[in-house]
């Protein structure tokens, strides 16, 4: 964002992610303990680069909520808590959901795999079933600039499915 | 220094050095080995006696002293104990009790310096010992000092006038000492005015805090200046002078009634209300609550407004918007008419510089300001009434106006409304200038020409046309006191081509007039090319011939060329072609008017340059060549200058060529010895615009050149202005006539709008243009009643007042002066008392309480304005959409005992929300839960009003909130807000779902509280509140002499204790004011005049200016009333001239000879 600048990447982006409602998910230790390149508790700059690329990103306080990650599929307490882990990934998502998120941006491998993987557990375990894409912020990026869906490595996802694009100028947000 | 004296004798004497080692209990004695000390002291030499004892400071101790003194034992005194601070003063009184010079004592600090910093025992005994050897030799050569008592001044300046500052000014007052109360908000009442109830008691604040702010007000010995800050303060205790900036109210407060009339015919009240905390709105002219004292309103004004400050008529153009947003459109009109009678004109044809200006221009675009001119000029007309304004009875003199253009009409209205008898001379056939005789009907309507005449005809005036003056004399011997020449510019430049000669060529004023007097002939079957700009040689000729910007200059004749050419298409002509020599981008027409002229099928050849007329042999126009142009480097007016490019001529075949070139006055005639220029303007003075006849003025496009009506209008009234002051032999003065307020910026206006007002729908109704228009009926669709009134509420009042001048029209009082400046006072005064208060803390800081995210999370002082009956809601805790909650979670410690903010505790944050808890509970009948960390209920009923809350069923939860977030994890939660806090008492995490969140924010000091400190020469402490003398023993005076503290300045606190501190501080001003003197600390700074060699060196440093040059003698003289004894000069003095008494080199080296040498 601070090399290139969000104006050229708006530039850049050939097919704008067309008003994509996505919910961006910073995970627990990216702006914590050390706040360094933005704000601990209420961080936007993912937010602010994927607007760039064309996307409206929603407003939700559990951007930094713990998902239960390191509880369940990695980290110190691998498979130790596994209650504990849907739980807090079913919170995220079903509020994400709630929200009228299309999808959910992470930015770590631990964070999306676990977002991504259970909700099909979830389903069974909960009574509202929560179904979303949980991709990088790197490939709904890669979309609107144009990249092919091999070269994002969108097919060893195990769900991907983005919404058609709303309205005649990509969206509610408009590019200024 | 030191003078004659019976002592004098004792500093001939051998010093016999006295030596008082304390033991201060266990103090001293548990680490140092006093005996030892004692005994060590007493092998010193100089030393007569040494003692240790117990408490020196108490009276068996010091009559130790004294004994020795009286019996001849000792004359100097040394005692190692506390330190100066503690107990320097009693050591110097008991030494003066005892017979000798009270400076002749020196303390060796072996408590603060020894006993209670060093670990070891042995190395303190040694480092007592040290000192006490050091203090020996140094007391040895002390002088004895005369001690000097500085006059105090017995009035009393109290900054800040909440309940603390009220409480110290009425105690003072009551005193019978006069007391000059300062408050920078508008009234006095502080924070306590903004509370509903006050705790425990539960009265309400205003009622006990409104009957001391009115006897402050009526009180006969305080001085009180509201709305005024204090700028700066010098000199010292006792007598300081202080200047305080008195803010422009803009309302005469003396003359002023408090009737309030003002503040409800204001014509814009959503300015967001400060004292409201930013929930309700208030009037631009505002009294900030109901009971205020003084009860004399302001007016808020943040500068001119844009539009207009813009305006070159002077028109108030905000103030005319703001009263259509009102619906008063009569009220509307007057206020453009005070300025010019040409209302419905300039509601057409002006060029609106005001809508440029807008700042909503930056966001959708500009209100309509010239179209809602418009509207309530045709409102008006339409209706018939006649304008409100009337005449002064004549005055027996009488003004001459030549010409009657905008300029000329406009003076003589507002020289009419003065009374004067005017007579207008125009030469033409019809009045009105070009509006009358230029602007096409399509754009202005002669009928509304003829009714803006008309206001002016109705005051009186005369115009007589067809008239041509040639000679001012004569006008003057015919008995006119005065004449204004308005005569414009109403000469074309020729094309300079030849065959401009022949039948078909016409300058383009020429054409329009004609036109708009019916006398052109109709243009069918002739094709018309408009030439603008000229041939290629003519920028320079053109240039050197005018005054001021070419730009400005070209917009008319570019404005007449479109002109020229939408008329073309009017009269039948089948082609119109218009041929411009620069490119599109250069051309400075308005772009809506070339857009115009496009759409209805005018074809414009850019870069293309007449050379010649052709005609057909027999006299008459057939053709216009051309030469095509490249533009090339930029010409004076920064635009690309045109050359030729060899070869490409082209013929155009017209019938009709109308140059639309250049404009010029044509003054020459007039005589008079008027000077003019060479370009045919009359030299005026730009101020006064009196030529060098003092009889005759010039005003508008004869002075200036062509310029547009908005300027015209303008200049009409300042010559107006001016001609009445010379006939009534007044100053001329163009100062006061162009006076305003500064224009505000507009990232200041946007900054401080609501996010509601930000991009609006313009819902600008469009003209429609359609191809080769066959007449002249008015294009523009006038504004509806709706559109002008969403046109006038966009409006985001960047001025705040729009000087729409309702105020002064109802003000029975005549109190309102919008001309008023801030004023400067100075006092002087003994002392001073801060009573500044304190500011809430900024929830913003922590974003997981979601302050300013979450609609419903409230901060505590929002709520007590809620919960106030002349708050915002009227006394109902509501929510943003208007529903009562039905519960409420209460948040303790908010930015307090919280490291990451505020690491103290606020001391009222928990009786206070208690207090909210209760009032909540009983309006709403709403669940409230309390979360707290400790519940600090410490004063006088405080745990019964505790209890009495616990036992209403207030749930009361031990533990910090978390978060307050609207994730809604079960359906109860939907839609509500959730605590999340442990419950540490019940070993749980609960989850709370609420409607409303109160937060119960931290005290903090005042932003500017560091800028007010060193101001007044007062320290701030770690945590930004004003630091005490003592913690304990002097809480409210400083370390500056005659600087007093009171309230929760100097630390978080309730009211009863704010008043206790503000009744202390008053007392502690009283004791010096009683006293009538305070005593000086004698250790200033002294200068040895053998030594000094004028160097100034030290003159810059000294801070208090207590040094000045002797110039005769060229040594430095240090005032010793004004110096502080720093010690800043002493050390910068290169040659020793300059000495500090009680700290001279001999003194000091004497002391680093005693620990260096005697241990």
């Amino acid at each position: 964002m601070n090399d290139i600048g969000l104006d050229r990447i708006a530039e850049a982006a050939v097919r704008p992610l067309g008003g994509l409602r996505v919910a961006c998910y910073y995970g627990c230790l990216l702006v914590r303990p050390y706040a360094t390149f933005d704000d601990r508790r209420a961080p936007t700059s993912m937010e602010r680069l994927l607007e760039a690329a064309g996307a409206e990103p929603i407003d939700w306080p559990l951007r930094t909520r713990c998902c239960g990650g390191s509880c369940y599929c990695g980290g110190p307490l691998i498979g130790a808590l596994p209650e504990a882990t849907l739980r807090l990934s079913y919170r995220l998502l079903k509020d994400a959901k709630r929200r009228g998120a299309d999808a959910i941006a992470t930015v770590c491998p631990l964070c999306q795999f676990n977002l991504e993987a259970f909700q099909g557990q979830m389903a069974r375990r909960f009574d509202e079933p929560v179904d979303l894409t949980v991709g990088f912020f790197t490939q709904l990026l890669g979309t609107a600039l144009g990249l092919n869906e091999r070269a994002l490595g969108v097919h060893r996802m195990l769900r991907w499915q983005l919404p058609e694009p709303t309205g005649a100028e990509g969206g509610a947000h408009v590019r200024a | 220094m030191s003078g004659p004296d019976a002592d004098r004798s004792q500093a001939a004497l051998p010093a016999k050095v006295g030596v008082y080692v304390c033991h201060c209990g266990h103090n001293i004695a548990a680490k140092v080995d006093v005996e030892r000390v004692a005994a060590f002291a007493a092998s010193l030499p100089g030393v007569a006696v040494a003692r240790d004892y117990k408490f020196m400071c108490s009276d068996p101790g010091q009559e130790l002293i004294q004994r020795d003194i009286r019996d001849g034992l000792v004359n100097r005194v040394v005692v190692a104990s506390c330190s100066p601070l503690m107990h320097g003063a009693t050591f110097r009184r008991a030494t003066e009790a005892g017979g000798i010079s009270p400076f002749y004592s020196q303390m060796a600090s072996i408590r603060e310096h020894v006993s209670w910093v060093t670990a070891d025992g042995g190395d303190a005994t040694e480092k007592a010992s040290t000192l006490i050897a050091g203090a020996v030799r140094r007391v040895a050569a002390h002088e004895q000092l005369d001690r000097r008592r500085a006059p105090v001044h017995p009035d009393v300046l109290v900054v800040g006038g909440g309940i603390g500052g009220i409480h110290a000014a009425l105690t003072l007052a009551d005193a019978g000492k006069h007391v000059y109360l300062v408050e920078r908000e508008p009234c006095i009442g502080g924070q306590m005015a903004k509370f509903d109830k006050t705790f425990p008691t539960l009265d309400c604040a205003a009622c006990i805090l409104t009957p001391k702010m009115v006897q402050v007000g009526q009180h006969p010995n305080i001085d009180l200046l509201s709305f005024s800050e204090v700028e700066e303060v010098s000199g010292y205790v006792g007598s300081f002078k202080v200047k305080v900036r008195r803010k422009a109210r803009y309302i005469n407060e003396d003359a002023c009634t408090g009737c309030n009339l003002c503040v409800e015919n204001c014509t814009w009240d959503g300015i967001l209300s400060e004292f409201d905390h930013g929930l309700g709105t208030r009037p631009v002219a505002y009294k900030p609550f109901p009971q205020a004292v003084p009860a004399c309103p302001v007016i808020d004004r943040a500068g001119t407004s844009r539009c207009t400050f813009s305006c070159p008529a002077g028109i108030k153009a905000h103030g005319y918007v703001s009263l259509v947003r009102k619906g008063e459109y009569e009220k509307a009109f007057n206020l453009v008419l005070d300025a010019t009678p040409l209302v419905g004109s300039l509601g057409r044809a002006c060029y609106a510089q005001c809508e440029t200006e807008c700042t909503r221009a930056s966001l959708e675009g500009p209100l309509p300001i010239r179209r809602l001119k418009r509207f309530i000029a045709d409102a008006h007309y339409e209706r018939g009434a006649a304008a409100a304004i009337e005449a002064a009875p004549p005055n027996g003199k009488q003004v001459a106006v030549v010409g009657s253009g905008p300029g000329g009409l406009t003076a003589a209205w507002q020289l009419a409304r003065k009374g004067y008898r005017v007579k207008i001379f125009e030469a033409a056939p019809e009045p009105g200038g070009m509006l009358r005789l230029a602007i096409p009907g399509y754009r202005l309507p002669v009928s509304v020409v003829e009714r803006d005449i008309e206001n002016v005809t109705a005051l009186g005036v005369e115009i007589a046309t067809s008239t041509r003056v040639g000679n001012l004399e004569e006008l003057r011997r015919e008995g006119y006191d005065a004449i204004l020449v308005a005569t414009g510019a109403p000469v074309s430049t020729s094309l300079g081509v030849p065959g401009e000669d022949l039948d078909g060529v016409v300058s383009g004023l020429e054409f329009l007039e004609a036109a708009k007097l019916g006398e052109a002939a109709g243009l069918k079957g002739k094709r018309a090319v408009i030439v603008g700009g000229g041939n290629v040689a003519m920028d320079a000729a053109r240039t050197a011939r005018r005054i001021g910007a070419p730009e400005e200059l070209s917009e008319p004749e570019e404005i007449m060329v479109t002109d020229a050419a939408r008329t073309a298409w009017r009269l039948g002509a089948p082609e119109v072609i218009v041929v411009y020599r620069r490119g599109r981008g250069e051309m400075p027409a308005y772009p809506e008017e070339v857009d115009a002229a496009e759409q209805e099928g005018t074809r414009f050849s850019f870069q293309v340059a007449p050379v010649e007329v052709v005609g057909d042999g027999h006299g008459r126009a057939t053709g216009l060549r051309c030469v095509r142009t490249e533009l090339g480097a930029p010409d004076a007016s920064g635009r690309r200058r045109p050359e030729p490019v060899p070869g490409s001529e082209f013929v155009i075949a017209c019938e009709m060529v109308i140059a639309a070139i250049g404009l010029r006055p044509e003054a020459a005639t007039l005589a008079a010895g008027l000077l003019t220029a060479a370009n045919g303007t009359i030299q005026a003075d730009p101020g006064t615009l009196q030529t060098d006849v003092p009889y005759v003025f010039a005003a508008g496009d004869v002075v200036s050149g062509a310029l547009d009506i908005a300027h015209a209008v303008g200049r009409g009234q300042r010559a107006a202005f001016m001609i009445d002051r010379w006939l009534q032999g007044e100053q001329l003065d163009p100062a006061s006539f162009d006076a305003k307020l500064p224009v505000v910026d507009q990232a200041d206006v946007l900054a401080k709008q609501h996010p509601a007002r930000g991009h609006l729908d313009p819902r600008a109704p469009a003209i429609r243009f359609a191809a080769a228009p066959a007449d002249f009926a008015e294009l523009e669709p006038p504004l509806t009643e709706a559109e002008a009134r969403y046109g006038a509420e966009r409006c985001l009042d960047c001025g705040g007042c729009s000087e729409c001048g309702q105020c002064i029209a109802v003000c029975e009082a005549d109190a309102i002066d919008l001309a008023m400046c801030d004023t400067e006072v100075e006092l002087d005064v003994g002392a001073i008392i801060v009573a500044t208060g304190f500011k809430p803390f900024d929830a913003r800081r922590i974003p997981e309480y979601g302050y300013g995210r979450y609609p419903n999370v409230y901060t505590a002082p929002e709520v007590e304005r809620l919960l106030n009956a002349s708050g915002p809601t009227q006394g109902e805790i509501v929510l943003r959409g208007g529903e009562h909650p039905r519960t409420v979670g209460i948040i303790h410690c908010v930015g307090s005992r919280d490291a990451r903010y505020n690491a103290y505790c606020s001391r009222v944050c928990c009786m206070y929300s208690l207090k909210l808890a209760h009032l909540i509970k009983e309006r709403t009948g709403a669940e409230v839960y309390s979360f707290y960390i400790d519940m600090r209920t410490p004063g006088k009923g405080y745990e019964e009003f505790y209890g009495k809350v616990m036992k209403e069923g207030v749930h009361l939860i031990r533990g910090r909130v978390v978060e307050v977030s609207d994730e809604a994890e079960w359906p109860g939660a939907e839609g509500k807000l959730v605590l999340r806090a442990e419950d540490t008492l019940a070993g749980v995490v609960r989850q709370v779902p609420v409607d409303m969140v109160v937060l119960a924010v931290a005290l903090e000091p005042q932003a500017d509280a560091e800028h007010v400190g060193r101001l007044l020469n007062i320290s701030c402490g770690s945590e930004g509140f004003f630091t005490e003398r003592h913690p304990k023993l002097a809480p409210v005076s400083t370390f500056t002499d005659g600087v007093f503290l009171a309230g929760a300045c100097q630390g978080p606190k309730d009211i009863p204790d704010t008043v206790a501190q503000a009744g202390a501080a008053a007392a502690e001003a009283l004791v010096m004011i009683d006293r009538g003197s305070v005593e000086l600390e004698p250790s200033t700074a002294f200068v040895d005049a053998a030594k000094c060699s004028g160097c100034r060196i030290c003159l810059g440093l000294c801070p208090f200016g207590a040094l000045s040059l002797d110039a005769e003698a060229n040594v430095v003289v240090a005032n010793e009333v004004l110096c502080k004894g720093c010690g800043v000069c002493v050390a910068a003095c290169p040659s020793g001239a300059l000495q500090q008494h009680l700290f001279t080199d001999e003194q000091i080296l004497a002391e680093l000879e005693g620990v260096l040498k005697d241990v």
